[in-house]
C-alpha cells in the first residue's frame, strides 16, 4: 500500500445543484421584485405628505357598486377647496385608489367623511387641481425586512449550491469539521424554513382569531337588515376562476344607518359556482334577514355565525407551522448528529445496560406513526370534505382523483397506525446480558423473559444482527440503504417453556467491525426478537447493542505488513 | 528526489499497525522555498456510497528550517476505528502531511486493525 490515494467527494450531482440555484435565484428575483414595488409606493406617499394643507368641505359621501362579478365596491367622496379664491373640486381620495372585496373597509371611509364634513385635503403644489384626501401611510422600514428576508434565501442557497473548499493543492482529505458548504446551506436552510413557520404562526393568529369572532358572534345581538345588493364574485387566478358569495345588507344599530357584506367571519373565495348561485338566488335585494352585529364595532356584522365548513381553512396555515418547525428540528438534529459523531467514536458515552427492553421501540413507533397519520389524514379530508360540500363530487371529479391518491396513502397509515396499537398489547421481551460493556470476541449469557399474554405466542426466534448503513444524496433527496453483514441465531423456541424464560450463550465475533457512527455511515449491531403469534401483529422488536473494539490487552503485539 | 516533491516513509516500510501501536516515520521535501509551517495528520475517512465523513485524529506539527529537509514524527494508532470494508461503506486510515504555504501535501494510507488487514464484513460470506 505505498501509493497515494485521491478520493473523490460523493453527494449531490450538478443537475441537482443547478435545479436548486434556480430555485433559489426564483426566491431572490421574488424579493427584489417586492422591494422595488414597495419602494416605488413608498416614493410616492412620500411625496404626497408633503403636498400642502388645504381646509376642505365633504360635498358627496356615497359608495359605488361593482360593475362587473370581477370588480369590487367603491368610496366616492367628493370635496372641494379653494384656492387662490377658486372653488376647486376632487373626488381622488388617496394615492392609489382601489376597489375592496369587504365592504367594511368603504363604510368606515363613509362614516369617517360623511356630507357635510369639514376636514382636510393636500394639494399638490405643482398642480392645484390635483388634490388627495388622505396621504398613503407610510410603509415602516420594518416591511422592508420582509422581500429583503426572500433575497437573503435566496443569495444564501444560490452561494451554499456553489461554494467549495480551498483548492486542494495535494491529494489530501479536507477535514469534515472545515466545510464551509455545508454550514452555508444549513443556514440557508434554518432561514428557509424560517419563512415558513413565521408566515404559518401569523396566518394561523389571524385565522384562528377569526374562529374565535366566528363563536363569539353567536352572542352578539341579532338585529332585521335588508338585502340591497347581491352576486356570485368571480376572482380570478393563475389557472382557474374561483367565486364567493357577495351579499351586501343594510341593518341599523345605535340610531345609525350601516352596510355590510359579511357573509361568514371567514372571506375568501373557492371553486363551486353553483351552490353559491343558489344561495345568491335566494338572497335577492329586499329581502329581509336578520345579522349578528358586534356591540364593540357596529360596522362589524355577519350573516352566519358559529361553526360553519368554511372554518376548516383554519387548519390550512398550520401546514406552514408543521413545515416550519419540522424542516428546522430536522436540519438542527442533522446538524447536531454530525457534530457529535464527527470524531467516529464508539459511543462510548453511551454504555451498554445490562437489560435491554423493546417497548420503547413500539411506543415510539406507535406515537410516530399516529401523529403522521393524524396530520396526513387530517388535511387530505379536511380538502375532500370542503372540495365536496363546495361544488359537490361531478363538478370536482378531477380534483377529487388528484384527492384519491392522498386517500389510498392516509388508509395505509391509518392501517400500519393500527398494527402498532394492536403491537402494543404484545408480550413485552425483556432481555438481560450477564456482562457489560460488550466487546468483539467477548461471550456472555443473554436471559430473556416475557411478560404479558406470552400464551399466545407459538414461536420466539433471537437473532444477532450486523448492519452497515450509508446515507447519500441523489438531487435533491436524501437516501439511507442498509445491509445485513452478520447474522446468528441465539435462540429459536416454539415450546411454551422455553418461549416464556430462557438463557443461552451469546458469542461475539471477534474479527468482524466493532459499532461505528459517523455523520452518514454507521456499523450498527441489534437484538431483533421475533414473536409469532397467530392472526395478530407479531412481536418485532430490535434492541441496539454496542459493542467496542477488542481490548488493547487482547491485541497481538507484533503486526507486520 | 527532484523539486515540488514530498515523501513520507514510514519505519521498516509499515503500512499496518495494531491499535495503540507506535507509528514511526519521516517527511522528506525538496520545496523551491523554505516552508513556513507543516502538520502530519492521522485521518481516517470513510468511502463507498454513503457521503464521505472525515475525521483528523492526531496532529504533530513541523517546523521546517530548509526547503529540503527530512524530519521525523511519530504518532500513536487510535484504539477505534479499525479499517474495514463492507458492500456499503469502507473505512481508510492515512497520514497527510501539508506544508504551508501553497498547501504541499502528501498522503499514505494505512490499516490500523487488530488482524493487521482491513476488516471484510463479509469474509465469512452474506449471511442466511
Amino acid at each position: 500500500m505505498g501509493s497515494i490515494a485521491i478520493q473523490s467527494r460523493s453527494g449531490g450531482g450538478i443537475i441537482g445543484r443547478i435545479i436548486a440555484t434556480v430555485f433559489f435565484g426564483v426566491f431572490a428575483f421574488v424579493g427584489v421584485m417586492i422591494a422595488i414595488s414597495m419602494q416605488k409606493d413608498r416614493r410616492n406617499a412620500d411625496a404626497a405628505s408633503l403636498w400642502n394643507v388645504t381646509p376642505c368641505t365633504i360635498a358627496e359621501s356615497a359608495y359605488v357598486l361593482p360593475s362587473g362579478s370581477s370588480d369590487g365596491y367603491r368610496a366616492r367622496i367628493r370635496y372641494s377647496y379653494a384656492i387662490g379664491g377658486a372653488e376647486i373640486s376632487s373626488e381622488r381620495f388617496s394615492v392609489k385608489d382601489s376597489a375592496e372585496n369587504d365592504f367594511e373597509k368603504i363604510q368606515r371611509i363613509l362614516l369617517e367623511y360623511p356630507s357635510g364634513a369639514q376636514t382636510v385635503c393636500y394639494v399638490n403644489p405643482a398642480d392645484v387641481h390635483d388634490a388627495i384626501l388622505i396621504p398613503s401611510r407610510k410603509a415602516s422600514i420594518a416591511v422592508f425586512l420582509f422581500p429583503m428576508i426572500f433575497v437573503g434565501i435566496g443569495v444564501i442557497g444560490m452561494a451554499a449550491m456553489w461554494a467549495r473548499p480551498a483548492k486542494q493543492a495535494g491529494p489530501m482529505i479536507r477535514s469534515s469539521s472545515s466545510k464551509p458548504s455545508r454550514r452555508l446551506l444549513r443556514w440557508g436552510l434554518i432561514a428557509f424554513f424560517s419563512i415558513f413557520l413565521l408566515v404559518g404562526l401569523a396566518l394561523s393568529a389571524v385565522m384562528l382569531r377569526q374562529a374565535g369572532t366566528a363563536f363569539a358572534a353567536k352572542n352578539w345581538p341579532e338585529v332585521p337588515a335588508t338585502v340591497a345588493f347581491s352576486r356570485v364574485a368571480s376572482h380570478s387566478g393563475d389557472d382557474s376562476t374561483t367565486y364567493s358569495v357577495d351579499v351586501l345588507y343594510r341593518y341599523e344599530y345605535g340610531g345609525k344607518t350601516y352596510l355590510s357584506n359579511r357573509y361568514h367571519v371567514i372571506g375568501g373565495s373557492s371553486s363551486g359556482y353553483d351552490r353559491k348561485a343558489r344561495v345568491v338566488k335566494e338572497m335577492s335585494p329586499g329581502k329581509r334577514i336578520m345579522v349578528h352585529v358586534n356591540p364593540r364595532d357596529p360596522v362589524i356584522a355577519i350573516l352566519e355565525t358559529g361553526f360553519t365548513w368554511d372554518l376548516l381553512f383554519v387548519l390550512i396555515p398550520l401546514v406552514f407551522v408543521l413545515v416550519g418547525a419540522g424542516g428546522i428540528i430536522g436540519t438542527l438534529w442533522f446538524a447536531s448528529r454530525g457534530a457529535s459523531t464527527a470524531a467516529g467514536s464508539v459511543a462510548a458515552a453511551a454504555a451498554q445496560s445490562p437489560q435491554l427492553s423493546g417497548g420503547s421501540s413500539r411506543r415510539g413507533k406507535f406515537i410516530g406513526l399516529s401523529i403522521f397519520t393524524l396530520i396526513w389524514n387530517g388535511f387530505t379530508w379536511t380538502f375532500v370534505i370542503l372540495v365536496i360540500h363546495d361544488g359537490g363530487v361531478k363538478a370536482n371529479l378531477c380534483f377529487l382523483s388528484f384527492l384519491s391518491v392522498f386517500v389510498i396513502i392516509g388508509l395505509g397509515t391509518l392501517f400500519l397506525t393500527g398494527q402498532s396499537l394492536l403491537q402494543l398489547f404484545n408480550p413485552t421481551v425483556q432481555l438481560t446480558l450477564s456482562r457489560t460493556p460488550l466487546h468483539l470476541g467477548d461471550n456472555v449469557i443473554l436471559k430473556w423473559e416475557l411478560a404479558g399474554r406470552y400464551d399466545r405466542v407459538q414461536r420466539l426466534t433471537i437473532v444477532l444482527e450486523g448492519r452497515e448503513s450509508a446515507r447519500y444524496r441523489r438531487g435533491t433527496d436524501t437516501h439511507t440503504d442498509t445491509k445485513v453483514f452478520f447474522r446468528q441465531t441465539i435462540a429459536d423456541a416454539a415450546k411454551q417453556v422455553e418461549i416464556v424464560k430462557g438463557q443461552k450463550p451469546l458469542s461475539i465475533p471477534a474479527t468482524t467491525m466493532h459499532t461505528f457512527d459517523s455523520s452518514d455511515n454507521h456499523i450498527e449491531w441489534k437484538i431483533v426478537v421475533k414473536g409469532e403469534i397467530p392472526n395478530w401483529p407479531d412481536i418485532n422488536d430490535e434492541m441496539k447493542l454496542t459493542i467496542l473494539p477488542l481490548p488493547l490487552s487482547e491485541i497481538k503485539p507484533e503486526v507486520q505488513s | 528526489m527532484s523539486e515540488g516533491e514530498i515523501v513520507i516513509q514510514l519505519d521498516e516500510n509499515r503500512t499496518a499497525y495494531r491499535p495503540g501501536g507506535i507509528i514511526c516515520g519521516s517527511v522528506a521535501w525538496s520545496l523551491a522555498e523554505v516552508p513556513r509551517s507543516g502538520e502530519v495528520r492521522l485521518v481516517w475517512n470513510t468511502s463507498g456510497k454513503g457521503a464521505q465523513n472525515v475525521s483528523t485524529v492526531q496532529t504533530v506539527t513541523l517546523a521546517p528550517t530548509s526547503s529540503r529537509e527530512q524530519q521525523r514524527f511519530e504518532l500513536r494508532a487510535p484504539e477505534s476505528p479499525y479499517t474495514f470494508s463492507g458492500r456499503l461503506v469502507s473505512l481508510i486510515w492515512a497520514i497527510e502531511v501539508e506544508l504551508q504555504p501553497h498547501s504541499h501535501s502528501a498522503r499514505q494510507e494505512i490499516v490500523i486493525s487488530p488482524t493487521g488487514s482491513e476488516i471484510d464484513l463479509y469474509a465469512a460470506g452474506e449471511p442466511g
